[in-house]
């Protein structure tokens, strides 16, 4: 196997075991779904270029989270006049946190797992018509005819109950 | 956690970039004041990123090999079409290289792999523009495998075209498509090609976020997700922030947005007009096209097909710069019918009742006994209105219910001798008044099987709750047992299932109710909506004897119980009543209930 061919497996490899985060910490310091899935991908094509500059044996995630920490301030430069951006001083803040908290996106994958196996088939199916069809809450209120304030509170009070659900199991997980 | 609802809230709304500017501010002032607010943002963004991936997964699952190479393919095109966004004059040589190549190859050999190319492309179009844009997470392993084929990425330059999806069909009005034009159906996927609407409108959304509205007759082609070039028509853009550098093109024009709501015109002498409603837009005609003119909201321009660009008054009522909602519960009627009519046809009922024929009262009540009513209709999939309700019909062209007995079509034979199951029953439900919703029948759906050794029923029943809901169920009962007093079990309830939300009067709804007897699955939609699913308690044959022996028996509209008709019937209207032999999917009742939009 040629040294390229090499390089580009292990690439994969690496990409494979570190997508869920870099993916989650895009989400966090983007705060936008729709964004975000295009800043990963953005990510992942210079992280494919770049490669070949990586040290091997240091460490991929922190380099990948920088690069798609550029991606996302190349992004904020270009969209500086959008009112929908969160200011330079939270940006920091928020993406410092994340870089910190991002080890435990895999405990918290889960976690959900079982989590979701606690809801109602509704509450399930609320989830699947928001992220299944990639549909906004205001649109799923409008398709079935709620006051949208009310299914976003249905939605908070959904999101609020996992996210206790996986604290709780992984405190649990953690003292067992 | 009331406490924290509102935050989580707020949280949500950054999601869905949906975040005002006062509530931008009190996000942030938070999530610097708060450490829990701040680690409550991150843990849900999390969350949300996990359950986005989760359900990515799902959907991939199922990915063909080939899928995932046209999406390969598609990142390529991708990677080439940023690389020739940076290099504009080294694009151009690609592509005269390319088209001189394809040139050169005009062969035999070609003709024959074109002809390939077409047929595997058409075959994969309708699943690949369901996964796409769904599919981010393999994109690294796509393009890893990317990486290692440089032999592909060469014979992916110098390829005959190659269609990729790049904008989604999402709504239509009155819309007649030429004969060249793909399926064009709501949600259809659209590829970089040119397509021509002869009339009405058709609303698309560009996969980098432009919504465009095409007034017919209009000729366009759709050149990349984010851009489009008009050949004729006219054209309403309204571009959201991240998808700014929206282009459009005409015969003699070049119009890029810089963040706005615009209408291009091109008429068929060649001249293009632009019309700006909101923000700026640069434009520039294709003799100069160095000099870009910027436009203001309220401004507009005349390109004559000399590429001399003019002052023009705006024009803001020439272009259709909204359309309906595309999911609306208050359905149109009666005017519905051309659309909504052929799409039932289209799916192969076996029975539709249309209450379609015009009479001069509007206010009579339909004579429910009348034996006019049942009268079978010599056309197996359609019976009209005239056949079912005789003289006494209105001219309101639906089914107007307020009896406490309903109709009850158990002593006809047009849906006996079908001798099938029906799987699928759809209609339009309006109620009247919702003063006193209690537990009022909308139709009982009884399957029978007629076997001596096995006399048994299966009972569907759709009624109104008293809290408004509309619920669906599936008893079984022991035939002709119903009334009698017995300690053995003579029924028991299948499935038992509740619409998300209660139904609000006058208003019309779409109802569909399936259940598949093969795998047991039941689902109940409102206006094209999953609202509930559920797989009914597995039935065998000690209960039912053979499937083959189950077929529908009769059909009662209006009430819940065809023997015991409780005053508590429904009050309101149906309207086209169809029942089908095959459980439809999701997807065709909602194609089906959009035709009514």
């Amino acid at each position: 196997m040629s040294q390229i061919n090499k390089n580009h497996e292990q690439l994969a490899k690496l990409l494979k075991s570190h997508q869920n985060k870099i993916y989650a910490y895009i989400v966090s310091i983007v705060h936008n779904l729709s964004d975000a899935d295009d800043l990963f991908q953005e990510t992942v094509m210079i992280l494919c270029r770049k490669f070949e500059t990586f040290e091997q044996g240091s460490n991929f995630g922190a380099w990948s989270l920088t690069i798609a920490k550029n991606v996302v301030l190349n992004f904020r430069q270009k969209k500086r006049n959008a009112h929908v951006l969160i200011n330079n001083s939270v940006f920091e803040l928020v993406s410092q946190q994340s870089a910190i908290e991002i080890k435990t996106v895999e405990k918290r994958q889960q976690a959900l797992t079982s989590c979701l196996k606690k809801l109602t088939p509704d509450d399930i199916h609320l989830l699947k018509l928001r992220f299944d069809t990639g549909e906004k809450i205001k649109s799923i209120a409008e398709n079935m005819d709620k006051p949208v304030k009310s299914l976003y509170k249905k939605f908070s009070q959904l999101h609020e109950s996992l996210r206790e659900c996986i604290n709780r199991t992984i405190a649990d997980w953690e003292k067992a | 956690m009331n406490g924290k609802d509102p935050m989580t809230t707020l949280i949500l709304q950054a999601f869905e970039g949906s975040l005002s500017e006062t509530q931008l501010q009190d996000f942030q002032q938070q999530l610097q004041q708060d450490p829990n607010t701040l680690k409550q943002y991150i843990e849900l963004s999390y969350d949300h990123a996990i359950l986005a991936k989760s359900i990515m997964e799902l959907i991939d699952h199922d990915n063909s090999p080939q899928q995932i190479d046209t999406d390969m393919e598609a990142v390529y095109r991708e990677f080439i079409d940023q690389q020739n966004r940076l290099d504009a004059q080294e694009a151009e040589k690609i592509a005269s290289k390319r088209k001189k190549k394809i040139e050169a190859l005009a062969s035999e050999q070609l003709d024959a792999f074109l002809s390939e190319h077409k047929n595997s492309q058409t075959k994969n179009r309708t699943n690949q523009s369901i996964t796409y844009k769904k599919i981010s997470f393999y994109r690294p392993i796509q393009l890893i495998a990317a990486c290692l084929c440089v032999a592909f990425l060469a014979w992916f330059l110098f390829k005959p075209t190659q269609y990729t999806d790049v904008a989604k069909l999402i709504q239509t009005q009155g819309a007649i498509w030429d004969s060249t034009s793909d399926s064009m159906e709501h949600n259809a996927r659209l590829v970089n090609k040119t397509y021509h609407l002869i009339e009405g409108t058709a609303k698309i959304a560009f996969d980098q976020g432009t919504l465009i509205i095409l007034q017919g007759p209009s000729k366009f082609e759709l050149t990349s997700a984010n851009g489009a070039s008009l050949q004729l028509g006219k054209l309403t853009a309204t571009v959201p922030p991240r998808a700014i550098g929206f282009q459009v093109t005409t015969p003699n024009a070049s119009i890029i947005d810089y963040g706005t709501q615009f209408g291009v015109s091109v008429l068929e002498d060649g001249s293009s007009e632009c019309h700006v409603f909101e923000g700026k837009v640069g434009i520039s005609s294709n003799t100069t096209p160095s000099e870009i003119e910027e436009l203001k909201s309220g401004q507009a321009r005349l390109i004559s097909t000399n590429g001399q660009i003019s002052y023009i008054n705006i024009n803001t009522t020439a272009f259709v710069k909204t359309m309906p909602k595309a999911l609306n519960t208050d359905l149109k009627h009666p005017s519905i019918h051309g659309s909504y009519h052929n799409a039932i046809l289209a799916s192969n009922p076996i029975l539709y009742w249309t209450f379609d024929q015009n009479i001069d009262n509007d206010n009579i009540i339909y004579n429910i006994m009348s034996p006019d009513i049942y009268h079978a209709s010599s056309d197996d999939t359609i019976v009209t209105e005239q056949q079912y309700v005789g003289k006494n019909s209105a001219n309101n062209k639906t089914l107007i219910l307020n009896s406490s007995y309903g109709i009850n079509s158990a002593r006809e034979e047009p849906i006996k001798q079908h001798r099938t199951f029906a799987n699928t029953i759809m209609f339009r439900l309006y109620i009247d008044d919702t003063s006193d919703y209690t537990a009022r029948g909308v139709l009982q759906h009884a399957f029978c099987r007629i076997n001596s050794n096995y006399p048994s029923q299966l009972i569907t029943q759709i009624n109104i709750l008293d809290d408004g809901h509309l619920n669906y169920s599936i008893q079984y009962y022991k035939n002709n047992t119903r009334n009698q007093d017995s300690d053995t079990p003579k029924s028991r309830n299948l499935t038992n299932m509740s619409s998300l939300n209660r139904l609000e009067p006058k208003k019309w709804y779409h109802i569909a109710a399936t259940y598949s007897i093969i795998t047991q699955d039941c689902h109940l939609y409102i206006n094209g909506i999953s609202h509930n699913h559920k797989q009914i308690i597995p039935l065998n044959e000690n209960y039912l004897g053979s499937k083959n022996n189950l077929f529908t028996e009769n059909i009662c509209i209006g009430i819940s119980d065809c023997i015991e008709p409780s005053p508590k019937s429904f009050q309101g209207r149906i309207d086209d009543f169809t029942i089908y032999n095959r459980e439809l999917t999701k997807q065709e009742i909602s194609d089906i209930y959009k035709t009514t939009q």
